[in-house]
């Protein structure tokens, strides 16, 4: 049987599924026809979602070409990324002037909504909550956002170069203790969740690996802000790590790190749960095809991507309603569904108490999402940020209120609003039974607002 | 263990699918309670931290010793002014609030606290008291933290422990891997857009819809939706009993209108809301009294026994006093000696505070001899960590293995 | 349609607004028919009486007449985010027919009046242009009222006539008229009883009242140099603290008082809370308007508790303010601190005073152990003056938040032994600055001190990294350079060491910096803002308000900047304000603010234009 005849069934289970399969391109077909739907999963994963005519406008284009375009590859208007950087520069300017860390989640709220490669901006999120490293404790606002930088410089390249440039990041020199790593004290800290949280997993290294490790870093320390390497303080002892005999430097333990085994399968087992699906766990051989895709572009972050992105698994629509949105995704949806700006340091507020504060991951470990998100002080939260958000004063809807901007994109009824609503901000429809409920509310108010907070209250709207 | 596998375990055991995984010592404790499944019967923890150091001397008033009053020419509080507990001890005459409870013998006062080698930094102190470790850059995990990670995956609808302030969130709840929440206010409980036909609604999208567009179709596999569902209906539940409390206009006579008494008084409407978390983390900061001491320490604590004691009639009212216990503790306390400013400084070994239930004893232990000094500060008898572990598991009554203070014995502590 | 009632809200907004801003005509006091004066019809139980002059006065005055012509603000007026407004404007007055303005000026044609009542009642009386013209005015609001219910819901404009006297109901207010007269009620009681006297007149009213009487004359203790009166307030403090109507338990409610209020309106709370009455007048003059408030005191009032505020037989007297070059604002009070500190036992409640006591501790240990209530407060004199002024950074390495500094001037009673201890306290104040900055890598505060002639200046300044970039200008933190000086007597704690510098060369000279005729004798606080000079600091921080514009108002940068520029033009109009508050037989609180004078307002835009080009 051929290939390309095959198709992923929605409700299939994970285990069933031909890895070969899943990873294959999808093409567009007459069964499965490259529609709005499918768009719209693409942007909600790949980015932050999209206003219905962004939607319409990539299935105009070929999926290649919209996933291009979300990564930022396809040559834009280059006035509009210009005018995004010159924009984005002059805030960052402005939040390292007040010298306050917490501000700069605002300047990445800013870029998250306005990016015009959001794929990017949603890498350099995953990169963040993999490489945690909370400004609780670097406190320097100028090191944490060069960090962010760093992050969304190799956030689609080589994750040889990442893991490198990372490793002598200051504000993960910081968060991590390897500035007090000495040759008569090596501190195992960054060595440690190296091999465990940032390649490798658990079990696939020992502690005398960690100890090994440690030594190589000794002597990385920060002056001025800076990296810089204290031959006095390196411990040049003999060295071996996970195998590999006569290590020195830092540098090399590194890429001996990265080269293992086991890292593409815990590299790509992550990306492939940020993007797809938050459960269930897949089998290693499911994964295989990323993992060698991975390898065989020396780690190239976007060979993955790509691959998941405009793979059979993601278009076929069998990821929709498998994951839970992170606090940030159910604001960004919103505002990018509907054209939307916002109070952005007040947002910034509102997501704290969701678990999501940019820049102040809860551990080392970043943010485990999925059902992590979920309980009843985060629902009643996630409710309210958008009840406060829609209803802020500084919220405009294409610079407009939204009974103006609904006006403009010609929604005139209820039903039309709600049919909006589903398209951009829902992954899965409602049951007939919830849109009667709903619009038999909105009909005798005709309220464009109070519809839209009602059915961003509904548990499906958390699902992406 | 695999997420499925312990559907099963769980579901033999106690009949009811969680969906969620756990470690073994939590799942015996947790299917009992799924059992019982009355879980406005499950014992809740209070923590009030004192933060900035506590003059556990002039707290529990050792009045008639010659040593403290010789230490204390000007800070001591004299034999008349205290409430007399016996013969050697007495209350600071702002704790007036606590006599009932001392009364009905629903206040115990550990004596004599502490850990080894005493660190004199508030920073560091705070840290050994948070993480149970002496500070090492590896700590980064509290005992609550560690606590719940032992518990990870079981998912009640509410969160298991819960921050009720602004500061950071307390390294005591931290783990990796272990999410708590930290509230400002109770507001955050309350649902802003209309709830009319929410209710409804959380209920009914637990059915999946019917296909009706290219992408979905019929499914079988719903978990997450009916995660959601199932949460959503819990949190809006929550959400509208707090809301009646809210309105309850009596609500504000019983609580002082003070820092500490505004977010105890939150914590027993989240109580009395059947909220299903377990544990409670609320701190009043100031007590790093260096200067003066008398008056704003005084104040500290009529701010902390006024709230306490209205916290626990509260809960009396509707019958609940005996399933909630308070804790609070403080880094350290305070030099022996008062300083020349009218103050104390940072020193060692203080008393703790349980409250509540029906106690064993209301003194726990001798009160540290005012003589045999350490370094000019009381010396500890009494392990924290021993207090922690007989709390998690006499009172709790979860197996305390994950918080690794399997090396403190178990002290008596309850009736 | 909503819009509809939104311009009849408006009108009467404009109508409120303007009356409160404008000016008297050459008529005023020419009361032709002394039967017609609203003083008869108002109640006897008038607690609060506002008297208007017509607008039409205002509306030539010239100011402006000078406002109008300027060519900024009508830039501004044509510019984009003022859209909206315009487009409101102009809809209303297509809506009624007429030019806003002319409205305003017939419906105030000869003043109007507004009282509230113990049962806080309200009645407007407004003399109109005519009898006539008030008939096809109501007329036009109940159309467009009526259009405005028909759409939406099954409202009403609800007509009844009383006594001949036909009266609407248009959004819950009261609409009536009588010959040329408008009147407007909140609620039918008040309209009926003002009816009823207004065509019987055999009731005991306003005119009559002693607290009328008596505040009359009383007005005549208002400054008499300021004739240009438009709008006078009445306020019969006994019988508003009296009253069983609950609007007015919210104003004398018990709140426990808060600290920094007391500190700044002590004095003035406890005047409300024993004086008989309160007078206010709002008056425009050539330079710009100015307002003034008038109650009868006595010294008695504040023995004790509140002698902190005033001074022993209220004679405390403020002196003179310190000018600087480059100078903000600056403040000098007269206010016994350590008496505050120490009375907050009496002046505050249970919850206040622990929060005190927390202070007190804090302080007390960073004032190293030195008791803060009596030993630091207690060692100045019962003056106290703050001072602000912009910066100047000669370097090219700036700050990239420039903040304007400010200082403390006190006057210290035994000054030798203080300056030896505030030094010291000074000292560990930076050490302990360092200690904290170096654990957050923050920068770090370099000690020095000079001798000049017989002052001493102790300071601190931030070090800059040699081998730093600062790429992004300088951190916040180089707008400080803490000071503390002495001369004589006086101690000046200063955010900058060139404003203590300025300083303490001012107090050596002190009879040049002292107008005397500036400053009357026995001011009890006096407050002097330079709005151009604060214009300018905004100016200097233009790119930070534009930044804070578009995280806070997700605008778009080009959106930002129009609005700030917006904020900044029409800062251009604003030369200078000044407050004085006195303490004799009656407390007297004088504000004045002074428009930009015509060579101010074009040099600022210069500065302006060439500010915005260098950026």
């Amino acid at each position: 049987m051929s290939r390309t005849n095959q198709t992923i069934d929605w409700n299939a289970e994970l285990e069933s599924i031909d890895p070969e399969l899943a990873w294959s391109p999808w093409e567009p077909s007459t069964k499965e026809p490259w529609s709005i739907d499918r768009s719209a999963l693409l942007h909600r994963r790949a980015g932050f979602g999209a206003n219905q005519d962004e939607l319409k406008a990539a299935i105009k284009e070929s999926p290649s070409a919209c996933v291009d375009r979300l990564l930022g590859k396809k040559s834009q208007d280059s006035s509009i990324a210009d005018t995004f950087e010159e924009e984005s520069a002059i805030l960052a300017r402005g939040v390292l002037a007040g010298g306050d860390s917490r501000n700069l989640a605002s300047w990445w709220l800013h870029r998250l909504l306005h990016s015009p490669s959001p794929t990017i901006e949603k890498l350099t999120l995953f990169w963040h909550g993999h490489f945690a490293t909370g400004a609780e404790k670097v406190i320097d606002p100028e090191l944490m956002l060069e960090q962010n930088r760093t992050l969304r410089r190799n956030a689609l390249g080589s994750f040889r170069t990442m893991v490198q440039e990372i490793s002598k990041d200051p504000a993960m020199l910081i968060y991590l203790d390897s500035v007090t790593n000495r040759k008569a004290h090596a501190n195992e800290n960054y060595a440690r969740e190296l091999m465990e949280l940032f390649c490798l997993g658990e079990g696939n290294y020992t502690e005398q690996d960690v100890q090994q490790l440690a030594r190589c870093f000794t002597g990385w320390e920060i002056r001025r802000k800076q990296f810089r390497f204290n031959p006095y303080q390196h411990d040049s002892g003999k060295k071996s790590i996970l195998g590999f005999d006569n290590v020195d430097s830092g540098e090399e333990a590194i890429d001996c790190v990265v080269r293992h085994k086991a890292t593409p399968q815990f590299i790509v087992r992550k990306l492939f749960k940020f993007f797809l699906c938050d459960e269930p766990e897949p089998a290693d051989d499911f994964l295989a095809p990323l993992a060698s895709a991975f390898v065989d572009s020396s780690f190239s972050v976007q060979a993955v991507v790509e691959k998941l992105l405009s793979s059979r698994l993601m278009l076929s629509g069998w990821p929709v309603g498998r994951k839970i949105r992170s606090p940030v995704d159910v604001a960004l949806a919103c505002l990018r569904g509907l054209q939307a700006t916002t109070n952005l340091d007040a947002l910034t507020k509102r997501l704290r108490p969701l678990g999501q504060s940019l820049f102040y991951p809860p551990n080392v470990k970043g943010w485990d999402g999925g059902r992590s998100w979920i309980n009843s002080s985060t629902l009643i939260g996630r409710a309210n940020l958008v009840h406060d958000m829609v209803r802020d004063e500084n919220t405009r809807f294409g610079g407009k209120s939204l009974s103006q901007w609904c006006e403009l994109q010609r929604i005139r009824s209820s039903e039309g609003w709600l049919a909006y609503l589903e398209t951009t901000l829902l992954a899965k429809p409602l049951t007939d039974d919830a849109r009667r409920t709903l619009l038999s509310e909105a009909e005798s108010k005709n309220d464009r607002t109070s519809l839209l907070i009602q059915l961003c209250s509904l548990p499906q709207f958390h699902l992406s | 263990m695999k997420r499925r596998t312990f559907i099963q375990s769980a579901s033999s055991a106690a009949g009811i699918a969680i969906g969620v995984q756990a470690p073994n010592g939590w799942v015996h404790a947790m299917a009992k309670e799924l059992a019982s499944s009355d879980n406005t019967s499950e014992r809740i923890l209070v923590v009030v931290q004192l933060t900035g150091g506590n003059d556990g001397l002039n707290t529990i008033v050792p009045h008639k010793h010659d040593a403290y009053k010789k230490a204390r020419p000007k800070l001591k509080i004299d034999s008349n002014e205290v409430i007399a507990l016996d013969e050697e001890l007495g209350f600071h005459p702002s704790l007036g609030a606590l006599v009932s409870m001392l009364e009905k013998q629903r206040l115990s006062v550990i004596q004599g606290v502490g850990y080894e080698n005493p660190n004199r930094s508030h920073f560091e102190s705070m840290d050994i008291w948070h993480s149970c470790k002496p500070r090492t850059s590896r700590n980064r995990s509290g005992w609550i933290g560690r606590l719940l990670s032992d518990a990870k995956g079981v998912e009640t609808d509410d969160s298991l422990a819960l921050h009720l302030g602004n500061e950071p969130i307390p390294l005591a709840l931290v783990d990796r891997g272990v999410q708590v929440p930290s509230l400002s206010s109770v507001e955050q409980f309350r649902l802003k857009a209309d709830r009319k036909q929410l209710k409804d609604q959380a209920a009914r999208s637990m059915s999946p819809s019917p296909a009706s567009n290219t992408i979905s179709k019929e499914s079988s596999d719903e978990d997450l939706m009916s995660f959601l569902s199932v949460s959503t209906d819990t949190a809006l539940k929550a959400s509208s009993r707090i809301e009646g409390m809210l309105s309850t206009p009596d609500e504000n006579k019983d609580f002082p209108d003070s820092e500490l008494g505004n977010k105890l008084r939150t914590i027993s409407r989240l109580i009395l809301a059947g909220l299903k978390t377990r544990i409670y983390y609320v701190t009043l900061d100031g007590f790093d009294t260096h200067a003066n001491q008398l008056a704003v320490h005084a104040a500290l604590l009529r701010q902390w026994s006024e709230s306490l004691a209205a916290f626990h009639a509260r809960l009396d009212r509707d019958g609940q006093a005996d399933r909630v216990l308070v804790m609070t503790f403080s880094e350290f306390g305070r030099r022996v000696a008062e300083n020349a400013s009218l103050g104390t400084d940072h020193g060692a070994a203080a008393p703790m505070w349980l409250s509540g239930p029906k106690m064993k004893n209301i003194l726990v232990g001798e009160l540290p001899s005012l003589t045999q000094l350490v370094d000019g500060d009381l010396k500890y008898h009494t392990d924290f960590r021993a207090v922690y572990r007989s709390v998690v598991e006499d009172w709790v009554g979860w197996k305390g293995d994950g918080m690794g203070l399997g090396g403190y014995s178990l002290l008596p502590l309850f009736a | 349609m909503l819009q509809n009632r939104l311009h009849v809200l408006t009108l009467f907004l404009f109508v409120c607004v303007s009356s409160l801003v404008s000016w008297p005509s050459a008529s005023h006091g020419q009361n032709e028919r002394v039967d017609d004066d609203p003083l008869y019809w108002m109640p006897a139980s008038t607690l609060v009486y506002l008297k208007l002059e017509p607008i039409g006065s205002l509306l030539s005055h010239p100011l402006r007449t000078r406002i109008q012509a300027d060519e900024t603000i009508h830039a501004l007026w044509k510019s984009e985010p003022l859209k909206e407004l315009r487009g409101g404007i102009a809809v209303s007055e297509l809506v009624l027919g007429a030019k806003l303005e002319t409205l305003a000026r017939d419906l105030t044609k000869f003043g109007a009046h507004l009282c509230i009542n113990d049962q806080g009642e309200i009645v407007f009386l407004s003399r109109t242009r005519s009898a006539r013209w008030l008939k096809d005015y109501i007329q036009k609001i109940v159309t467009l009222a009526r259009g405005d219910n028909n759409k939406n819901k099954p409202g009403k404009v609800a007509e009844t006539t009383y006594r001949g006297i036909r009266g609407y109901e248009v959004n819950k207010l009261i609409v009536a008229q009588k010959d040329d007269w408008l009147l407007v009620a909140n609620k039918p009681e008040i309209a009926k009883a003002t009816v009823d006297q207004m065509l019987d007149k055999n009731k005991e009213s306003l005119d009559a009242s002693p607290f009328y009487q008596r505040a009359k004359e009383f007005a005549e203790r208002f400054d008499s140099n300021s004739n240009g009166s438009i709008a006078t307030v009445y306020l019969d403090l006994d019988n508003i603290r009296e009253a069983k109507a609950g609007w007015t338990k919210k104003i004398f409610s018990n709140k426990p008082r808060e600290f920094v209020a007391e500190l700044l309106f002590g004095g003035l709370l406890a005047t409300l809370d024993k004086s008989p009455m309160a007078i206010g007048r709002l008056a425009l003059n050539e330079s710009g308007a100015n307002m003034e408030i008038l109650s009868p005191t006595q010294p008695g009032w504040f023995a004790g508790t509140r002698e902190f505020y005033v001074g022993p037989n209220s004679k405390g007297v403020a002196e003179p303010t310190w000018k600087t070059p480059r100078g903000l604002a600056s403040l000098s009070t007269y206010r016994n601190l350590s008496e505050l500190w120490l009375r907050a036992g009496d002046l505050f409640d249970q919850k206040v005073n622990d929060q005190l006591a927390q202070v007190d501790n804090t302080l007390t240990t960073l004032f190293s152990g030195r008791d803060f209530g009596t030993d630091i407060l207690g060692a100045l004199e019962p003056q106290l003056q703050i001072v602000s002024a912009s910066q100047f950074f000669p370097n090219a390495l700036k700050p990239s938040i420039r903040l304007p500094s400010f200082a403390l001037v006190g006057k210290l009673k035994e000054p030798d032994s203080m300056q030896r201890d505030l030094k010291r306290i000074f000292q560990s104040f930076v050490g302990f600055l360092n200690v904290a900055g170096a654990m957050e890598g923050q920068p770090q505060l370099d000690l020095e001190s000079e001798i000049v002639e017989d002052a001493k200046i102790y300071w601190a300044e931030y070090v800059v990294e040699k081998d730093r970039k600062y790429e992004n200008g300088l951190p916040v933190q180089f707008n400080f350079s803490p000071s503390v000086a002495f001369r004589g007597d006086r101690v000046v704690v200063s955010s900058t060491l060139a404003l203590a510098r300025q300083l303490i060369s001012e107090i050596a000279n002190p009879i040049a910096n002292h107008d005397s005729s500036l400053t009357s004798p026995m001011l009890n606080t006096s407050v002097e803002l330079d709005l151009a000079m604060i214009r300018d600091a905004l100016l200097d921080n233009r790119d930070q308000l534009i930044t804070q514009n578009m995280l806070e108002k997700g605008h778009s940068k080009k959106e930002a900047q129009g609005e700030v520029d917006v904020l900044l033009g029409l800062m251009q109009l604003l030369g200078s304000a000044s407050g004085q508050l006195s303490f004799d037989e009656q407390v007297r609180l004088k504000i004045q603010v002074d428009l930009a004078g015509k060579e101010s307002v074009q040099a600022n835009l210069d500065k302006s234009s060439n500010g915005a080009e260098a950026r």
